[in-house]
């Protein structure tokens, strides 16, 4: 019998849970001092705030230095609504998070868009704002802030001392930290992971990547609510001045320094960077200089962090736990066949690139169940063409249709749902997950599982990604890949890496796949591979269009091959014929200089 | 001129260029040719600092330059004429061959405006166009530019990649015929080529790379009538 | 109130001049290396106190005063791409840059704290406290030479980057970086120039601001942070739209602070998220669509 929330724990996270509940109940009664718990207790609601910070920054690849404000929302709406409304403390702690919830919905608006340093300024922005609007505003008690909150009431009716208010807070970081744990291991952190490795490629397997993104700052914004609502109701006041931008770099230091995305990096720099001040007191005139320093080395020299660089060493991963074995299910091969195998067909397709014509009035019908080859020199208009049926780029005119279905135009999520996807010239995999999980990502239209489902691992939920676990070994068997399924995926070898590309694509049941560029960078063992795999997709019924420049490849491969030259189709036809078109021969070879033939 | 001997270039893990053996003699243009993701560029670019060596050496003049800079690499008279253009795009068509003379400038300033005068005098087009930035200028005009520039830190050494590349066949002659004028004003080039046929034309000597492997070596004639050149392009 | 907007544009337009001359440095590195120093205020104010030491303790003339101070902190900035940018440049994280130039901004600040303690000092104005009535509005001398100086080093700098040789090098790494080095141009060495650069503006801009302020060791978060806002408004790549955003924000704030002081600090943060919302590149920054 297993419960659900703990479904995917083995006996060394449960003895992880006994032994951190342990902690949590021992620290303060065997280090009975009111400062010393003081402290732990803001190291615990803190440690939930780097979590938050982790997921949106470690996970998703995004960055706040605005968290500040989050933490600002939970804090300010617990502490009104229990002075000013008169709820008690576990009626507005909810409520605490769930604002804090809300405004960060609300941040990742103007952040969907933005990246880099205007994602910094949005954060910083929103951060800022919250912080005067506490000072200026009288509601919120502008700079002397609001008094006398109450504590959480024991069911007695007494307000919970120092040690049982760590043991809450201390508690709901546990929690905080094996819910988070079920999400890290799940498909919800497999595919917030997918948009930090590549945003386009997760698109193109059907992710929609704003709304995921929305859900990343959701997440992160309730961790920062909870920790404010816990920091609210530790003093009894809270006024702007903790609020401020210092704070919001200690947090994302906190998470950065601990290593992120590694699960317990924000356990590990939380108590670095709690536990420094305490430590160092005396030495209170170069607090800054230590932490400063401590920050620059730790960026500088551990770019992954204190975990991250751990894990970087054999010696610790050969101590992690091997996964076991997973046992592939082919049916995933043969439902590839299933359903409707349409005709795709390119009509008049345009792309204009201010006055560039990249592609001018394009036809190509793909036959369905063909390898349909597309080829054509440098600057041909290849590439745009791939960006335009996979809907990267809008077209300036034309029509994509799938079995007559007019598809053209939706966004790249979109051409996936409708049965188009394909692979990268500059292989876009997602790096910091394992082979397996990549082609995990692939099958993300699929799942029936949500978000709760995920976070509390219910039955459903696990036995959906065992089974999918299954069929994904059994693609990466299909491709030759199966050795290396726990790998990182940045670890392959280049033709390994184009290998599980195709992999992620036909984890998404292609109606159409594009391979652009397959053989880029490959060499030549790996090419025999490759000419292979795509004849062993032909095989099982999958309708692909290649774009290659390596020629033996593309004309042993293809049933028909469409030359693109200055972005206008130049023929087309099997290889014997195209190979024999003056027309090609001329694109490629070139016509012979002119003074050849003068001199 | 110069001398390669087991040349490997990698991009992490990406196997660019498995060891090739090349050689340049002065006076003469020396061709690469041979399918996208053969290893031309990186040919160059590892000639010209920019690219990463593994193995192998690179002799200019006697010289092992394999471990120098590419800004120094520039000051010993080889010149790159980089792979589309590359233009400094906002920047008008006088300040790229300025910047084309950056590493003499310091020098002899005189020297440098005489060039920029010479180079429009070459393609009269980019005196019309000497105020305009260079990235509103047509492809034609651009690999104009493009060459005008690389000539403007006057090497004996061109390393040309794929001068002819999106243009139309017109343009592609008279480019063709500027890189024969500048062989016979006693420069060494160094061409790489995607259309066989333009640059078997020019070149003395030529290469066709495969897969990061020289697998045919001859002179332009030679190649031209080889039956297999077609086949590494066009398979069969 | 007509005197109070026209007191309130004059100091908009000096402020926010001071915002987009600072502004300029992020720009700068920006277009060179894809990243800035988020310690730029902390640059600022280093300039403020180096140059506070120079004119009122040691006594040297103010002109001197402030060449001291804008080679200072011109030479910190060659350390500062050493230690901060360069060990970070090529990491896993894109994001690394962040915390290492704030680590040296937070050391910085505690570096100030110690050498001069952690008190508002006063920092006479060279040209005086007298106050200039121009129509009926009063307005500091200091006010009109920040707005002369700062915009004059923006002008003189965009003019730097576009006719003199050395300027087009940097700009041409900027474009093009592998182009750049075939030239002969030496990229490393332009990044440190766009460095240094970067950081004398953001010192000059300290020497200039603190006769207004006051100057202390926590004097340049707050100017960095607009600074930031402004380039971030304009477009990082976009010296124009930089220049606007400076000005505009610095008026903003200052019109808003004559409604209704609560209004003038949170106006600039608003102000930006609205626009990021809808242009997430800034006003007239470009527009980029990934390669694939």
């Amino acid at each position: 019998m297993r419960l659900p929330l703990l479904a995917a724990t083995g006996p060394m996270g449960w003895l992880g849970i006994v032994a951190a509940a342990l902690t949590v109940y021992a620290l303060p009664l065997v280090l009975d001092d009111a400062f010393f718990i003081l402290v732990m207790q803001s190291l615990a609601y803190l440690y939930i705030v780097a979590i938050g910070i982790d997921i949106l920054v470690g996970w998703t690849g995004q960055i706040s230095i605005g968290h500040a404000g989050l933490y600002a929302v939970g804090a300010y709406t617990s502490a009104l609504l229990t002075t000013k409304a008169g709820f008690s403390f576990w009626a507005s702690a909810p409520l605490g998070v769930v604002a804090a919830g809300i405004a960060g919905g609300l941040l990742a608006l103007p952040s969907l868009r933005a990246k880099g340093p205007y994602l910094a300024m949005v954060t910083l922005a929103f951060g800022f704002m919250v912080e005067v609007t506490a000072n200026r505003w009288d509601f919120t008690g502008g700079p002397m802030g609001i008094m006398s909150i109450p504590g959480p009431r024991l069911p007695s009716g007494e307000e919970m001392d120092g040690t049982e208010y760590f043991w809450l807070i201390g508690g709901t970081a546990i929690v905080v930290q094996v819910l988070t744990a079920n999400l890290y291991r799940s498909r919800i952190g497999r595919t917030l992971f997918a948009l930090q490795g590549s945003e386009v490629a997760a698109e193109t397997v059907g992710i929609n990547v704003y709304a995921w993104k929305v859900l990343a700052f959701v997440l992160s914004s309730v961790c920062a609510g909870l920790g404010g609502v816990f920091f609210a109701h530790q003093n009894g006041f809270i006024n702007s001045d903790t609020f401020v931008f210092g704070l919001s770099v200690q947090l994302l230091t906190s998470a950065l320094m601990g290593g992120s995305g590694t699960l317990f990096g924000p356990l590990v720099g939380s108590v670095i960077l709690n536990l420094l001040p305490t430590i160092f007191a005396h030495l209170h005139e170069y607090q800054l200089y230590i932490y400063g320093g401590i920050i620059l080395v730790t960026i500088v020299f551990m770019p992954r962090g204190i975990v991250g660089s751990l894990l970087q060493l054999n010696v610790v991963r050969g101590l992690l736990p091997k996964p076991a074995a997973i046992a592939p299910d082919p049916s995933v091969i043969a439902e590839l066949r299933e359903g409707a195998r349409p005709t795709v067909t390119v009509r008049d397709l345009s792309k204009h690139f201010g006055g560039i014509r990249a592609l001018n009035n394009v036809d190509i019908s793909i036959k369905p169940g063909t390898v349909h080859g597309l080829i054509g020199p440098n600057g041909s208009g290849k590439s745009t063409f791939v960006n335009v049926v996979t809907g990267i780029y809008k077209p300036t005119s034309g029509e994509v249709e799938v079995a007559g279905k007019q598809v053209g135009g939706s966004s790249p999520h979109g051409m996936a749902r409708s049965g188009i996807t394909r692979t990268f010239q500059s292989i876009r995999l997602f790096g910091d997950l394992s082979v397996l999980n990549n082609v995990m990502v692939g099958f993300h239209l699929q799942l029936r599982y949500g978000f709760l489902s995920h976070l509390f691992q219910t039955a459903g939920a696990v036995a959906e990604e065992e089974r999918y676990r299954r069929r994904a070994m059994a693609l990466l068997e299909f491709v030759g890949i199966a050795d290396r399924a726990e790998d990182l995926a940045q670890n392959l070898s280049y033709g390994e890496q184009r290998r599980l590309e195709i992999a992620r694509g036909l984890a998404t049941k292609p109606k159409l796949l594009l391979l652009d560029e397959p053989a880029a960078g490959v060499n030549p063992t790996e090419l025999h591979y490759l000419a292979d795999v795509i004849g062993r997709i032909k095989a099982a019924g999958v309708t692909q269009v290649v774009i290659e420049h390596h020629m033996e490849l593309i004309m042993g491969i293809s049933d028909t091959i469409s030359v693109l030259d200055f972005g206008q189709k130049i023929a087309e036809g099997t290889a014997t014929e195209v190979r024999a078109n003056p027309k090609v021969i001329e694109a490629y070879l070139g016509a012979p200089a002119e003074g050849e033939t003068h001199g | 001129m110069l001398q390669i001997r087991g040349l490997k270039v990698a991009y992490g893990h990406i196997q660019a260029l498995h060891g090739i053996d090349l050689d340049a003699k002065a006076g003469e243009i020396t061709a690469i040719i041979g399918s996208n993701g053969a290893g031309k560029t990186s040919t160059l670019m590892a000639i010209s600092g920019l690219a990463p060596i593994t193995g192998g050496e690179i002799k200019f003049e006697g010289q092992t330059i394999s471990a120098i800079p590419a800004h120094a690499i520039t000051r010993l008279g080889i010149t790159h004429i980089l792979e589309g253009r590359q233009l400094f795009a906002d920047q008008s068509v006088e300040d790229n061959l300025i910047l084309g003379g950056y590493s003499r400038i310091g020098k002899d300033k005189a020297a440098v405006m005489a060039a920029v005068e010479r180079e429009m005098d070459r393609f009269p087009i980019l005196r019309q166009r000497r105020k305009q930035q260079a990235g509103t200028l047509s492809g034609g005009e651009q690999q104009m530019l493009a060459m005008s520039r690389g000539l403007m830190s006057e090497p004996k050494f061109l390393l040309m990649d794929e001068p002819s590349m999106g243009l139309a066949p017109l343009i592609v002659q008279e480019i063709a015929r500027t890189i024969r004028m500048l062989k016979d004003s006693g420069r060494a080039i160094l061409l790489v080529e995607q259309m066989a046929a333009v640059a078997l034309g020019l070149a003395d000597r030529a290469y066709v790379l495969e897969s990061g492997k020289v697998t045919i070596t001859g002179t332009g004639a030679e190649l031209a009538r080889d039956p297999e050149v077609k086949r590494a392009y066009l398979g069969g | 109130m007509f005197a109070n907007i026209w007191q309130a544009v004059i100091s908009g337009l000096s402020i926010g001049s001071i915002y987009a001359l600072i502004a300029q440095g992020y720009y700068v590195t920006y277009i060179t290396t894809s990243t800035l120093n988020f310690g730029q205020g902390e640059f600022l104010m280093i300039g403020a106190m180096i140059g506070l030491t120079a004119y009122v303790v040691l006594g040297v003339p103010f002109p001197l005063a402030l060449l001291i101070a804008v080679v200072a902190t011109g030479l910190m900035g060659i350390a500062l791409e050493r230690i901060a940018i360069r060990p970070v440049l090529r990491h896993v994280l894109t994001h690394s840059w962040v915390l290492s130039t704030l680590a040296i901004s937070i050391i910085l600040k505690n570096g100030a704290v110690s050498l001069w303690g952690p008190e508002q000092i006063r920092f006479p104005s060279p040209f005086g406290e007298e106050v200039l009535k121009i129509g009926n509005a009063g307005i500091f001398p200091q006010e009109l030479f920040i707005i002369v100086c700062a915009l004059g080093t923006v002008a003189a700098v965009q003019l730097f980057l576009k006719k003199s040789i050395l300027g087009k090098a940097m700009m041409a790494v900027a474009h093009n970086r592998n182009a750049a080095a075939v030239m002969g141009i030496d990229v490393k060495r332009m990044v440190i120039l766009a460095f240094m650069l970067s950081s004398a503006l953001a010192g000059l801009g300290g020497i200039l601001i603190a006769p207004v302020t006051f100057a202390w060791a926590y004097m340049g978060t707050v100017p960095g942070i607009k600074a930031f806002a402004a380039a971030i408004f304009g477009g990082l790549e976009n010296p124009v739209g930089i220049l606007i955003g400076g000005l505009l924000i610095g008026l903003l704030e200052q019109l808003f602070g004559v409604i209704n002081s609560n209004l003038k600090e949170g106006i600039t943060f608003l102000f930006i998220l609205i626009m990021l919302a809808f242009r997430p590149t800034g006003l007239m920054g470009r527009r980029t669509v990934e390669k694939v």
